[in-house]
């Protein structure tokens, strides 16, 4: 089912910014969005192994004691590295992109009216790295495989020379 | 042609009456003339060697040495010649002549060189062309060249011998040095004839033919070049005539080095004639000359020529015995010429490792430059923030014996200061950076001064202090007043620091003076411990004082006497000193200084009246420092100084920008070390990228760094004055009143409108406050989706204006903050614009980074926005439905 389905997670406290990134995100790629207003809602769902998280960098906004978007990204990335995080942030400053980058997230992209369209080439240049992976996975095992069943026949051949030799 | 030189010379020569000049002059006609006449320069060269004894001038004895012992060395007595050379070596080295030395060593050169002894020839050429090269004479460099030219050709190394002598073509051709350029051109010619590009060698020595008079040495050699190259090209019958008129022309001149070139291929012309008897007489006479003279080469390059004739005329044991000559004589030339190719590979690595030496050093240097600038910074940061809090503690009224600790604090402080100043100090001196200034200045006023500042210092130990200027000294001198102070302030201190009691007294005596400059002696004498006789000598090294139980006893890093040491060499004075035991120490200073006209009036440095403290209580002033310590002491220190005065803040220099675009300061008391961007970008950009009035603002920098390079970075860049941290109060004032101008200031603060700030700070709205291009733009003009958003923007927005307003009563800034960074991208998706909802401000000020009492406006502001924003929205919204 939703096993081989794409799966994009939304973490923002702010529900207007969700659902704009969403409806501009499902217009334009085929993946399952989903969309949290907190931190501690997505990482429940993480068994659901989403390949993209797009996380907010204050997600304190709405709910008190709520946990920030680097705390989230800490832990997202602590237990499940296979998911890139594309950090979001009201503002343009620097120490926030260090810190984003720093705990692993693999961009950072300012709230604004431009953020929608940033947004889409990030995801663009992440899904071109999930395929490479996937591509790079699958061959590897293509290797091993061919190399295992070379060796076995190399294997065979070697047993059929040697015992199966009439002698002269 | 040449002789035009000679008639110039001896032309001077006639007018000349000096002895000297006129030995002087002689010696270069003689060094013309040596040129053609080889025993007249002899002559001349005895001549000028018992002048000189006569007037005592070794520096002319030692050229005339030279130039016999290169007469000699033309005339083949080679013993004799490297007798006087040797003369004139060592009397080059008695008096230090670099130039001479390097003539003597290019001359001993040429003589073992002929010798054959060419490995020794090259070494002495080459210390001739090292010491050319330190006195960077050119055209001797290019003799040097030359002469390595002849070596590597004698190496049968052409390759390198034509790029040695091209090498010195442009200097001689350029110094029209026409004996030089000639022998040049005929070793040129040489080269190239063994190279067998007879072209070019045929022309070398026929350009030296034309430039040579008949009858001299050169004219003999250049024609037997011609002769070399016609025999070599087949045109026997010219090459003999050139040959024989060469050859009688040597024998005429008795030049060795033709005579036997001109036998020698006069021989092998007759060889291959056939008239082998003609040709062993040829040969047999060049052979002798040249074992006559040791001239290695040529004995070679006959005994092959003479194996091959002795070959011919059947004389088999003859030319056995010198083919085993000429393999011999092979061997050993070889073996020179691979061990010289060892030597200059060694060369080439040596000058490699020098330059990687020099690059790793300078490279240290730099370092250590940086490593001091840092610690400089990092100390001194932190001690702006101490020395001020405890300051500004000292105004608060604070009990007994908190005032003894605070007391303390200030002490230790202060002389931490001391420590850290004279350290740089002394990395600076060492490292180039300190610029001795000429300015004027009065001597009595820089002496007061000093006695002013140690008064209480002495007074406190109940030492007397004297002071006593000699009445005739000028008062109007031209020196460095800052670093002469210095010198007074450490050796003074110095002397009151070891001496427990008795007196202090410092002097100021002329030592000689004439219309525009003078030396005074500065002499501080005291009746402290004294010196012991070991250790004076060492007192001037660093870290260094009387024993180190003393540094125990009197603490101080022991700084202060190599630094004034050192400032004193700088103004290339003298610093002496005396001392006994138990008696006390007299400490001797002799300064250079020029006489001035005038000086400049006094400047008023006393505390500023109350009219100008008036002023600057009006300036707006933004202080941008990121330390949150240091950004206390100054604003604390600027309220308690200038009540009334109005400071903003900025964290960073990109955030100082922001502010001067936005409001319109008088004074930025400017940090320059700076997270996101620097005090010095920040004037830049404020200087050159914002529009006057604003780009006008005035820029004290308030800075750790000291080092003079620094400072005028920060000048450069348009920043108006500089203040070294951590900054004394009274300093800061007058900087900035230095800096504003105070009428202007004042006035402005009239003019600025004292009413509410709200009207300052905000304008009016506009008629519309939202826009919806971008929400039409980004769902591609669907209306539902359009209604979704503002929908959801109504619902959401009143919650957080609501959790603002909670924030602002219960003074929750970070919540305010955080809340502010939520609307921010919404109001702007509604198109409500920065300038008119003041979000982003809302946010920053939040955050620390602007007027907190600002806030509550802000807030206000923003509601009355977002009302109407509101209404906007919720209108469009019910016409859409509808």
């Amino acid at each position: 089912m939703a096993e081989n389905k794409r799966l994009i997670f939304l973490v923002d406290d702010e529900p207007i910014q969700n659902e704009m990134l969403k409806d501009y995100l499902s217009e334009r790629f085929l993946y399952d969005i989903r969309a949290f207003d907190n931190g501690e809602d997505a990482l429940q769902n993480m068994h659901l192994k989403p390949e993209i998280m797009i996380l907010d960098y204050h997600l304190e906004g709405s709910k008190k004691g709520a946990k920030n978007g680097v705390e989230i990204l800490k832990e997202v990335k602590e237990k499940y590295p296979d998911t890139q995080v594309i950090m979001l942030s009201g503002q343009d400053k620097i120490d926030v992109a260090v810190d984003s980058i720093k705990f692993g997230a693999y961009d950072y992209v300012v709230k604004g009216e431009t953020a929608f369209s940033r947004m889409e080439n990030t995801m663009n240049n992440v899904s071109e790295l999930h395929k490479m992976k996937t591509i790079n996975t699958a061959m590897r095992k293509t290797i091993i495989f061919l190399s295992i069943s070379m060796g076995i026949i190399v294997l065979i051949s070697l047993y059929l020379f040697l015992f199966y030799r009439k002698p002269f | 042609m040449h002789n035009i030189r000679l008639k110039e010379l001896q032309a001077q020569y006639a007018l000349l009456t000096d002895e000297h000049q006129r030995l002087d002059t002689y010696i270069d006609i003689a060094m013309e003339i040596r040129n053609n006449d080889v025993d007249e320069a002899i002559k001349m060269a005895n001549d000028i060697i018992d002048r000189a004894d006569a007037i005592d001038y070794p520096l002319a004895k030692g050229r005339g040495l030279n130039l016999k012992g290169w007469c000699y060395w033309r005339q083949g007595n080679y013993d004799e010649g490297l007798t006087f050379l040797q003369q004139a070596h060592d009397i080059a080295g008695e008096t230090d002549n670099l130039p001479l030395k390097a003539r003597v060593l290019n001359n001993f050169g040429y003589i073992y060189r002929d010798r054959g002894d060419l490995a020794t020839a090259m070494t002495f050429f080459e210390n001739a062309l090292a010491l050319n090269e330190k006195i960077k004479d050119e055209v001797a460099q290019a003799v040097n060249l030359s002469s390595i030219a002849y070596v590597h050709y004698d190496l049968n190394d052409y390759e390198n011998a034509l790029e040695f002598a091209l090498r010195c073509l442009p200097t001689f051709s350029k110094a029209k040095d026409n004996h030089r350029l000639t022998s040049l051109r005929h070793i040129l010619g040489n080269i190239y004839f063994k190279l067998e590009q007879y072209q070019e060698a045929l022309q070398c020595f026929e350009q030296n033919l034309a430039h040579a008079d008949q009858g001299t040495v050169l004219h003999a050699l250049s024609l037997s070049g011609i002769g070399k190259v016609y025999y070599k090209d087949g045109q026997s019958d010219e090459a003999e005539q050139v040959l024989l008129e060469a050859m009688e022309e040597s024998e005429k001149l008795a030049d060795v080095e033709v005579q036997i070139t001109t036998n020698y291929y006069l021989g092998r012309l007759r060889m291959d004639e056939g008239s082998f008897r003609r040709s062993k007489n040829c040969l047999e006479t060049a052979f002798e000359l040249s074992v006559q003279y040791h001239r290695l080469h040529d004995e070679m390059s006959l005994h092959e020529m003479l194996s091959m004739l002795y070959d011919k005329m059947g004389d088999v044991p003859r030319a056995f015995g010198h083919l085993k000559d000429y393999e011999r004589l092979k061997e050993e030339i070889f073996q020179q010429r691979t061990l010289n190719k060892l030597r200059n590979l060694q060369t080439r690595q040596q000058v490699e490792l020098a330059k990687k030496e020099k690059e790793v050093a300078e490279r240290t240097a730099a370092l250590k430059q940086q490593f001091m600038a840092n610690m400089s910074h990092e100390i001194r940061t932190p001690m702006n923030a101490i020395v001020g809090l405890t300051r500004l503690l000292m105004e608060k009224e604070p009990q007994p014996h908190q005032i003894r600790y605070l007391d303390a604090i200030k002490q230790s402080a202060d002389n931490l200061l001391v420590i850290i100043n004279d350290i740089l100090d002394l990395s600076k001196i060492e490292a180039g950076k300190i610029i001795i200034e000429q300015t004027n200045f009065s001597l009595r006023r820089l002496m007061e001064a000093v006695r002013d500042m140690l008064f209480h210092k002495a007074d406190e130990k109940g030492l007397q202090l004297r002071l006593s200027i000699d009445r005739g000294i000028p008062d109007k001198l031209v020196g460095d007043p800052t670093r002469i102070s210095q010198i007074l302030i450490n050796l003074v201190g110095n002397a009151i620091k070891f001496t427990e009691n008795g007196f202090v007294e410092f002097r100021v005596l002329l030592q000689s003076q004439n219309q525009n400059n003078c030396t005074l002696l500065f002499e501080i004498e005291d009746s402290g411990i004294g010196i012991d006789a070991d250790y004076i000598d060492k007192i001037f090294e660093s870290f260094t004082q009387a024993g180190t139980d003393t540094a125990r006893k009197f603490g101080g890093t022991g700084l202060g006497l190599t630094i004034s040491r050192q400032l004193t060499d700088l103004m290339h004075g003298k610093i002496e000193i005396k001392s006994t035991v138990g008696e006390g120490t007299t400490f001797t200073v002799s300064i250079p200084l020029g006489i001035a006209d005038s000086i400049p009036e006094k400047e008023e440095e006393t505390a500023l009246s109350k009219k100008d403290i008036d002023a600057l209580r009006a300036t707006r002033v933004l202080l941008v420092e990121d330390n949150e310590f240091n950004r206390m002491v100054a604003v604390d220190t600027l309220e308690e100084l200038l009540p009334g005065i109005k400071i903003d803040i900025a964290v960073n220099g990109a955030e100082a920008v922001e502010k001067v675009k936005l409001h319109l300061y008088d004074l930025l008391l400017m940090d320059i070390q700076m997270p996101v961007m620097n005090g010095v970008e920040a004037t830049l950009i404020i200087r050159q990228e914002l529009k006057p009035p604003r780009n006008a603002v005035k820029i004290i920098a308030m800075t750790a760094n000291v080092l003079q390079e620094n400072v005028q970075q920060y000048l450069d860049a348009g920043m108006n004055g500089y203040l070294s941290k951590p900054f004394k109060t009274e300093e800061l004032l007058q900087k900035m009143s230095a800096v504003l101008n105070l009428a202007d200031v004042a006035q402005k603060a009239e003019n600025r409108p004292e009413v509410k700030p709200i009207q300052e700070t905000f304008k009016p709205l506009p008629e519309r406050v939202t826009d919806k291009t971008f929400l039409k733009q980004f769902t591609g003009g669907k209306e539902d989706k359009i209604e979704k958003y503002v929908g959801m923007f109504l619902e959401n927005a009143p919650r957080l204006l609501n959790h603002l307003d909670e924030g602002l009563k219960a003074n929750d800034l970070g919540e305010i903050k955080i809340v502010a960074h939520s609307l921010k991208p919404q109001l702007t998706y509604m198109g409500v614009k920065e300038a008119v909802s003041n979000i982003f401000l809302i946010e920053q000020t939040a955050g620390g980074a602007g007027d907190i009492d600002k806030l509550p406006e802000l807030i206000e502001h923003l509601h009355l926005v977002c009302k109407k924003a509101f209404a906007e929205l919720s209108i469009s919204n019910h016409t859409d439905k509808r």
